[in-house]
């Protein structure tokens, strides 16, 4: 082989003669006497006339794509071409009658249809309307000259698409909504846009917005279907059946200024059918997600504006431009699109496996998994829902139910004024005050629902459903429908202010229109106020069962037992509502069930009436020095109660479902002190024997140092509190309140069990 | 060259009148040339402080301050022009790296009504791609010697005559011919080490 010198010292020759003259050296005078050499340098030459070109030419972009024939316009000559946009092609002219330079968009000759000489009518006659600068003005219309040509002032600037990655994230929102404040304006005058895109907004040189291609706009409502470019199209543009309002433009500018934040369109797709998928799906990804820096606000109020639903999206292009001012002025914006609620749940669902994963390996306890749980779903809820449960509070939600309290306030001065001092009579007016505002409640919470304004409806309904029974049962009394006379036997009131059938029938009707209203709204708020009204029912019921008679006889047992049925009641429709997919209806109803369950369970017990029903007592162990002979019956039938609560809440926990979770942490909660508080009553009562007291403190003790056993803090809560309550008892007991030694006593025990801990936990550290 | 030689004239020529949509077009076609150029001219140890993007923002931002003061209308004259302003805010920065990186985009004062072509220029800067092949050639010229290096860069990038070449390197023209016949070659075969 050569040495590479050697070719390269011909290589530099060739190279030499073609820099001087331009022209190539034939390989073969160059390689005299060495034809061995022709064919590597014949490669070299190759590649040096390569890199020769590449150096040479690439100093520019290659030319764009030969542009189609100018427009023939009598008195134009024709500068340049801009562009092309979806309906025609754009070249800068000059008038040389007027002497100014002009845009022209010439439709192209492939697509110079019917339908595209229609839109330029169209988009001519609606830009001639506008006198607003923010959109190009049209100085004439040529439809004489094939194919047919718009005149219109020329921009000087630069698209919205190739500028907006560059400016500042206030400067973008300042002329979004300028872009808002000009569509506004159109859709005052009944005009739409239709095909707003970056490419559709230019940037003149002081960074103003300037509309172009009004050219699907129509005022026709109906029109629209299917046009636009993607991926700005609406979701209700892409289906026929649907009808196209202004809020498909709201829709659109979303796009363009979700795009403008991140740099990317929300939905992307190799073919078009994919990115139509996507605008159904109607999931983008946060901008935040995109380009970290993106504000959050300005995030907000795009992803707001492109909301899947027209109804939750901004209603018109005004109220954007005001959201976009908020941010400008630095207050806080009002946007909250649904897509966070939307993302957040995606994001929650894989947490909430995990906890059961963690909880199953032992890596963390039930109770924490149950907290972790309950902290993920008050994440998960509607921010609308219900004020105390809600994530947000906003002035709205928060006027909302303040009016609404202060409407079923009213109303019970009202039915007091009424029903007890008799300060009002005939129907009439109790109709307009109570009736007519029920009535209107409801017609306007219907409204609203169904446009979407959930919050709104669901407080209208609930003051509603409060206004309801006061003002039936003052209807009933006016007109003397069910009619008592004070004093008649077997009535809950026995004044005759309000009878038992005119109570029935009152919570009977409010229950079942709390219940179709909770089932309709799917709001806890009213699930919850519908089982309080049956609670209420149930009383009414049991009315008519002695339910006074017995109350006045101190005989709870036997309410109690009246009201037992509506526990299981509570529970088997809990279970159906949850297996029917309503949880957000059984879980108040179960809650109740565990509530009337305790009531009713230690009610029975008060006065040893369980162990009498049972045919059992435990008098005979009873010191016979107590004046009370039952209490013994009593107590134990309390305690065991307790172990009642544990078990029914331990078989929730590890049996029931998700939805039942709060009833088990409640039956849990109330196990210890139901268990505890019998004990610490038998040691205040002073006449019992005296070893009871220590009993008991030693029983707190235990449960405290017990809970260790069942990671139940409840237990180790309910036994600190308990075992105060026992030492203030032994001191009460013994007069010791006077001896310290008493108190030094409690301090040594108390330094005795702290050294134990300290033991215990060098010993943990060093097993650790 | 002589493809576009006439277009670039007629863009310079409304460039210098103020047309925006000029200005972008006439620097979309030079700015990735002056991006390789620069990037050369920096060489790897200064490129390992300063930003060629940086510089090429700040050379475009002020050549388009200067666009007045641009004699001629010709591809080669832009593109000299371009480059020799490109080369200063070079020697700017690498008098300064040391002490601070300086943004580019904040030190050139701009009135409003430049503030948007400003803004188009940032943006492009960041949008230039170089393509595999640029990409290459590039760092073939990286691998020559110093003296090709240069030569290449003053006759093939700032297109300078080679009466100005020998002044500046202190050769006879003639040997400036010579050298850059035998940095081609050297090239040519550093282009081909490169493919095999």
């Amino acid at each position: 082989m050569t040495r590479p010198s050697d070719l390269e010292d011909r290589l530099a020759a060739f190279v030499d003669h073609h820099l001087r003259t331009g022209e190539t050296m034939p390989l073969n005078t160059l390689c005299e006497g060495r034809t061995d050499l022709v064919e590597p340098l014949a490669a070299l030459v190759r590649q040096y006339l390569r890199v020769s070109a590449a150096l040479d030419c690439d100093r520019a972009a290659p030319p764009p794509e030969a542009a189609p024939a100018p427009p023939a316009l009598d008195g134009f000559r024709t500068i340049e071409r801009l562009g092309g946009g979806g309906a025609g092609e754009v070249y800068k002219l000059e008038d040389l009658r007027l002497g100014r330079v002009v845009a022209a968009k010439v439709l192209r000759r492939d697509r110079a249809l019917s339908a595209g000489f229609e839109d330029f009518l169209r988009e001519a006659r609606a830009l001639a309307l506008f006198k607003d600068r923010r959109f190009v003005q049209i100085h004439e219309f040529r439809p004489d000259v094939d194919p047919p040509v718009i005149v219109m002032e020329l921009v000087e600037g630069f698209e919205l698409g190739k500028l907006g990655p560059s400016l500042e994230f206030g400067q973008r929102a300042r002329i979004v909504a300028e872009v808002c404040g000009a569509l506004a304006h159109a859709h005052a005058l009944g005009l739409q846009h239709r095909d707003l895109k970056p490419s559709n907004v230019m940037l003149d040189a002081q960074l103003e917005p300037r509309l172009l291609d009004f050219g699907l706009s129509g005022a026709d409502s109906s029109r629209g279907h299917l046009r636009g470019t993607l991926p700005y199209v609406a979701p209700e543009q892409l289906d026929p059946d649907r009808p196209i309002d202004a809020r498909a433009d709201v829709y659109a500018l979303g796009v363009v200024f979700y795009e403008l934040l991140c740099g990317v369109p929300p939905f992307a797709g190799h073919e078009p059918g994919e990115v139509v998928a996507a605008i159904r799906a109607g999931r983008p990804r946060l901008p935040v997600e995109v380009d970290p820096r993106v504000p959050e606000p300005l995030q907000a109020i795009a992803l707001k504006a492109m909301e899947r639903d027209p109804v939750a999206r901004y209603q018109s292009a005004r109220e954007m431009a005001e959201d976009l001012q908020r941010f400008l002025d630095g207050r806080p914006v009002l946007a909250r699109p649904t897509a966070y609620a939307a993302a957040l749940g995606t994001r929650v669902a894989p947490h909430v496996e995990q906890i059961a994963e963690w909880a199953r390996l032992k890596l963390i306890y039930p109770y924490e998994a149950a907290r972790l749980r309950g902290a993920y779903r008050q994440l998960d809820r509607r921010e609308d829902d219900w004020i105390v449960e809600s994530r947000v509070l906003s002035y709205s939600q928060i006027a909302l139910y303040l009016g609404a309290f202060f409407l079923v306030a009213g109303s019970l001065f009202y039915f007091a004024a009424d029903r007890v001092y008799g300060a009002v009579e005939g129907v009439w007016r109790p109709f307009l005050v109570l009736g007519l505002p029920f009535l209107g409640l409801n017609l306007v919470g219907h409204f609203l629902y169904r446009r979407e304004h959930q919050a709104v409806a669901v407080a209208f309904y609930l003051a509603g459903a409060g206004l309801l029974p006061l003002f039936l049962l003052i209807l009933f009394h006016e007109a003397g429908l069910w009619r008592v006379d004070a004093g008649t036997a077997g009535q809950l009131f026995l004044d005759g202010s309000v009878s038992n059938r005119q109570l029935q029938l009152t919570t009977f009707a409010a229950a079942v229109w709390c219940g179709w209203l909770a089932l309709r709204t799917r709001t806890v708020a009213l699930s919850t106020v519908c089982t309080f009204v049956v609670l209420l029912l149930a009383l009414a019921i049991a009315g008519d069962l002695g339910l006074r008679h017995w109350i006045d006889e101190d005989r709870w047992d036997r309410v109690a037992l009246l009201l037992a049925p509506l526990v299981p009641v509570y529970g088997a429709a809990a279970w159906r509502l949850e297996r029917g997919g309503r949880a957000w209806f059984s879980r108040p109803l179960y809650v109740g069930a565990a509530v009337l369950l305790v009531a009713v369970v230690e009610l029975v017990a008060l006065d040893g009436r369980l162990f009498g029903y049972l045919g059992i007592s435990l008098r005979a162990l009873q010191a016979s020095g107590v004046s009370n002979p039952s209490l013994i019956d009593t107590l134990t039938a309390m305690t065991l109660n307790g172990v009642l609560f544990y078990t029914v809440a331990s078989a929730l926990e590890r049996r029931g479902s998700e939805v039942m979770e709060v009833a088990s942490w409640l039956l849990f909660t109330i196990t210890p002190f139901a268990v505890l508080e019998p004990l610490g009553y038998l040691g205040e009562t002073g006449e019992y024997a005296r070893g009871f007291d220590w009993f008991y403190l030693a029983l707190a003790v235990t449960i405290a140092v017990l809970s260790h056993a069942r990671q139940r803090k409840a237990f180790y809560y309910a036994g600190l509190i308990n075992s105060a309550w026992a030492l203030w008892l032994l001191a009460d007991h013994y007069q010791w309140f006077d001896r310290p030694a008493w108190a030094i006593t409690l301090v040594a025990a108390g330094l005795a069990v702290l050294a134990t801990g300290f033991a215990l936990a060098r010993r943990e550290r060093s097993a650790g | 060259m002589a493809v576009n030689g006439n277009e670039t004239t007629g863009l310079i020529r409304e460039a210098k009148a103020g047309s925006p949509a000029a200005i972008e077009r006439l620097y979309e076609r030079h700015a990735p040339r002056l991006l390789a150029f620069i990037r050369l001219r920096l060489g790897r140890t200064l490129r390992a402080h300063l930003e060629s993007r940086d510089i090429l923002q700040a050379a475009l931002l002020r050549s388009f301050e200067r666009l007045s003061q641009l004699e001629g209308n010709q591809e080669g004259e832009l593109m000299a022009w371009l480059m020799r302003i490109a080369e200063n805010e070079i020697r700017d920065r690498a008098d300064y790296y040391q002490r601070q990186r300086r943004d580019a985009t904040r030190d050139v004062p701009l009135d409003e009504a430049h503030a948007a072509i400003a803004a188009e220029i940032r943006s492009m800067s960041s949008r230039i791609v170089l393509d595999e092949e640029a990409a290459r050639l590039e760092r073939a010229i990286e691998r020559l010697s110093d003296a090709h290096r240069e030569i290449i860069l003053l006759r093939k990038f700032e297109e300078l005559g080679y009466r100005e070449i020998a002044a500046r390197l202190g050769r006879s023209e003639d040997a400036c011919r010579m050298l850059l016949a035998r940095a081609m070659a050297a090239l040519t075969v550093a282009m081909t080490e490169g493919t095999t």
